[in-house]
This record gives C-alpha cells, structure tokens and sequence, in this order.
C-alpha cells in the first residue's frame, strides 16, 4: 500500500458494529481495505490511550463504532463513550488535529451496509487529509 | 447564630492569635486534631502538620505564603477511610477545590472535616519562600501580606496564582477574610456553613461584620487574574497549536513524572505510564528508529501529557502544583489550564466547586453530543 493509502484503526464494539462488519463481508459489501478493526468488548472500554497509541504509531483517522443508543450491550457503555470522545476532540483538537480524522459511530449489528458506507465515507475523508502531523514530524 | 468573628491581633503576631482559635477547637472538642502548616524543627520550613496536642501548636504559620505539595493529597491520606477523629484542616481555596474533587473520587471523605480556607493572595515557589523567610523571618506572612497590598511586581509569585480565579472558597466551613482587612490588628473568620458557624459559636468570639474593603479588594483581583489568565491561555494556545508545537515546548521533558506524582487529581492509583505496558520491548526501539529513521529517548513524553490531558484536565484546579514539581521549569501548568480551558467547558464543569456535583465522566445525558455521531 503507498503512502497516500491512509489507515483507519476502528476499535468496534463486539455486540453491534463487529458484527455489522461481519454481515458486511459475509454479504459481500465492497468498502476500502484502508480499515484496520479492533474488536472491543464496548465502546465504552476503548480508553483515550488506545485512540492516542493509534494516532501516535501512524493511524491517519481512528474510527469508534457502538450500538445505538439504547441498545448498549452493557446499558450504557455507549453513552461514556460519547463523552469520552467529546473530551477527546477538545484536547486534540487544540494540537490541530482535524476534527475527520476522529469519529464515533453507532451501527447496529444488522447494518452491514452502514458499516460498509461509513468506512468508504471516512477513508475519502482522511485520504483527503492527508498524512497525521504525527506520522511526518517525528513527534513522540 | 455567629456568622463572622473577629480574632483581636496582638503586637502584629498573627500566629499567636491563630494559634489560640486553633487550640481553642481542640479544647473545646469541637475537633479532635487539627491539619495545617507548621514550621518545621529548623524554624524556617512550614509543612502542613497534623496536630493533636494544643501544646505542639507553637509553631503554626497557617498563612505562610508557601505549599511545598499538595494539601488536599497529604489531607485525603487522613480521610479515605474514616478513623473517626473530626480534623480542622486549614487549606488553600485551590487545596480545598482538589480535595472536593478527591471527595467525588471516593479517595477523600467531606463529613469528618471542618474545612478553614483564607482569601489567598497567592504561594510562592518553596526556593521563593526560603528567601523570604530568611528575611522577614517567622514574620514572613505579615511581609508577603504587606508587599501583596502595596502590589508590589517584584514578588515572585506563582504563576499558576497570578492566574488562578478562584481566590475564595464559598464551600469551605470557616473563611477568613483577610482581603480588605487588617491582619496586624484583627483577623475576621465568617461561617459560611452551619458546621463552620457552631464551631465559632463553640468558641465564644466576639462578633464582626465582613472587613468593609473586601468586596473592592476582590473584584480588583478577580478582573487582574482574569485577565492575566486570558493572555496565558491564547499564549499556550498558540505555543502549543499543533503536535510539533508541543513537542517543542516539552522539548526538555525527561519523563521524570513529578507533574504527575505532584497532581493532587491525577487519580489512577496505578500509573499506565509506569506499568509494563510501557516498558518497550528493546526489539520495538529499534523498530521505530526503523520506520522514522531515528527515535529520541525517552520515548512516549507528548503521549504522556496528551494522556494527562485527557485524564484529568476536567479536574484541573490550576494549583500549579505540577510546575513547582517539574526540575526542567517547563510550563506544565500553563498547557494544562490551556487544556482545560477547552474540555471544562464542554462539560459545563467547574471541580472543585461542591463535592455534590458528579465528575463529568461518570454521568451522561439521553441526548447530547449528536453532532459527535452525525445525528
């Protein structure tokens, strides 16, 4: 993959968007091979660490994928995520990092289409960002 | 009733009269052992001191212009369980803000605390104090009282302070008013909670009103700090306007982690930072210096203070403890307050306000945030 392939790491939640991938590749949805899935028990446990150590190690747009509100697996872990990555779009967006490169998502695990179409919809995105500060500037 | 009291000053000895309410709490039992700074054995050095013996108050200097680390972090190792002895602990407004916070952690208890806080004019960094101290000596909080009246621009006040919004602490039990009064002659001490109230009350001390000057006095410093604070955060903000920015601010970072062992809210009781998962394997050294051609030691600092960041700048009180910690003398507390300048509000959150309110991230709302998922 060249350089101007950008990655996407996706820390997705293993009830709805995991499953959402699944259905799309078992029903054969074309999206771009740019998405690189993590599969988190919730939403919720994906620890601002997690989406630093990705942007640090070179991911050009973190993806974070839920179930609907309502439909947490654990009640509610999706609405601490929601916060957590509001804080999380605060901080860096004060290093400029670019508010597309940060996403969070709820799809449902019958939405492999969704799924399909939010991967093609950020990776356009991203690819138009172009390469993080962090990949090009030796930042650690 | 008594809602402000009055403490008559004698010759000027501010100590000698703080020393007679604090030893009239213990008499009296209203508490069982009061906290608060002590000069230390070599006459000099004031640390905060947890005392029981009204006898061992001889050396107390509550307004000593110093806090070598944080108070509410020394005061929370007394609290977090609950030994069943009441304390009077005598903290700075920005203390007591970091220990309402520790309260909302369950790393700290309200209940058995009788909380005295002072107007603050601000600390001076511990080196600063030592000076002074040489000088003026146990008069030391006198003279910095003196000198911050007269505005005087050479004292080296703590930046964090120069900056900090909070010089009062409505929450606290026992107030004392020193803006606008006269500390050579009196000190005025205002209830502000029922339990604060019946503790002057237990004591019998006359009766005062709030010093005239005072609301002057605030406002002036509220607008000065504020003011100050604004330029600060639109320097930082510029300094640090991107990943490469920060990297050079903390250019002479070395991973030392005093700003964090300093931060009275950091709350994790095991750092990440420290665990294994930050103990690289050597092969994985030598496959970043592979991938980017070269990688400086230590390794992780921008990663380090970003994670802060994320952390606890909600919580953030802008004690400055981190900047007085740091041996590199890098603006830690200015990025963090810059941080936190954009993530309190976001939550409509003020710590350190009232241990009643929850901590942004343990709480959240049915409908909020929908732009964050496009809805």
């Amino acid at each position: 993959m060249s350089d101007q392939e950008p990655i996407i790491v996706a820390f997705v939640c293993n009830w709805c968007t995991f499953t959402a991938a699944d259905l799309a590749g078992t029903s054969r949805q074309k999206y771009p091979p740019n998405v690189r899935l993590i599969r988190m028990m919730c939403s919720g446990m994906v620890d601002p660490t997690y989406v630093l150590k990705a942007f640090f190690e070179g991911a050009d747009g973190v993806l974070i994928g839920g179930c609907h509100p309502g439909d947490c697996h654990y009640i509610n872990g999706n609405y601490k995520a929601r916060r957590r990555v509001a804080l999380m779009k605060a901080v860096l967006a004060q290093y400029g990092l670019e508010e597309d490169r940060l996403w969070l998502r709820w799809i449902g695990a019958s939405e492999g289409n969704v799924f399909a179409e939010t991967v093609r919809e950020m990776t356009e995105k991203v690819k138009a960002l172009g390469p993080t500060e962090l990949k090009k500037e030796l930042v650690a | 009733m008594t809602n402000c009291a009055k403490l008559p000053v004698e010759s000027g000895d501010v100590n000698e009269a703080l020393r007679g309410f604090f030893s009239g709490l213990l008499e009296q039992d209203v508490v069982q052992a009061v906290f608060l700074p002590v000069r230390q054995p070599d006459g000099v050095m004031v640390m905060h001191t947890l005392v029981r013996d009204p006898d061992h108050l001889a050396g107390l200097d509550p307004l000593a212009p110093v806090t070598p680390t944080s108070a509410a972090r020394l005061l929370s190792a007394l609290t977090f369980k609950q030994p069943g002895y009441r304390i009077a602990a005598f903290l700075r407004p920005c203390d007591y803000r970091a220990y309402v916070e520790l309260v909302k952690l369950k790393q700290a208890d309200r209940d058995q605390i009788l909380v005295i806080t002072t107007d603050c004019e601000g600390r001076l960094e511990p080196k600063d104090f030592l000076g002074l101290a040489a000088e003026a000596g146990e008069g030391a909080a006198v003279a910095f009282h003196e000198r911050c009246v007269q505005g005087d621009d050479t004292l080296p006040l703590v930046q964090a302070c120069r900056v900090c919004e909070h010089p009062f602490h409505e929450g606290a039990d026992i107030g004392l008013r020193l803006f606008g009064g006269d500390p050579a002659s009196e000190l005025v001490l205002c209830g502000q909670t029922d339990a604060g109230a019946e503790a002057l009350d237990a004591l019998g001390l006359e009766e005062a009103g709030e010093p005239e000057g005072r609301p002057e006095v605030l406002q002036d410093t509220l607008a000065r700090r504020a003011e100050e604070r604004d330029a600060m955060m639109t320097e930082y903000g510029d300094k640090s306007s991107s990943f490469s920015a920060l990297r050079d601010v903390l250019k002479t970072c070395i991973n030392c982690y005093n700003c964090r062992a300093a931060c009275p809210v950091c709350y994790c009781r095991e750092c990440v930072f420290l665990t294994d998962t930050f103990r690289h394997d050597p092969e994985q050294y030598f496959r970043w210096a592979g991938k980017r051609g070269q990688v400086k030691l230590p390794t992780d600092t921008a990663f380090f203070h970003i994670t802060r960041m994320l952390h606890m700048s909600t919580l953030c009180v802008g004690c400055g403890q981190c900047s007085t910690a740091c041996p590199m003398d890098l603006p830690v507390m200015e990025l963090f307050r810059t941080a936190a300048g954009r993530t309190q509000p976001c939550f409509a959150y003020e710590p350190g306000r009232s241990p009643d309110e929850p901590l942004p991230l343990s709480v959240f709302e049915d409908r909020e945030f929908l732009d964050l998922t496009a809805e």
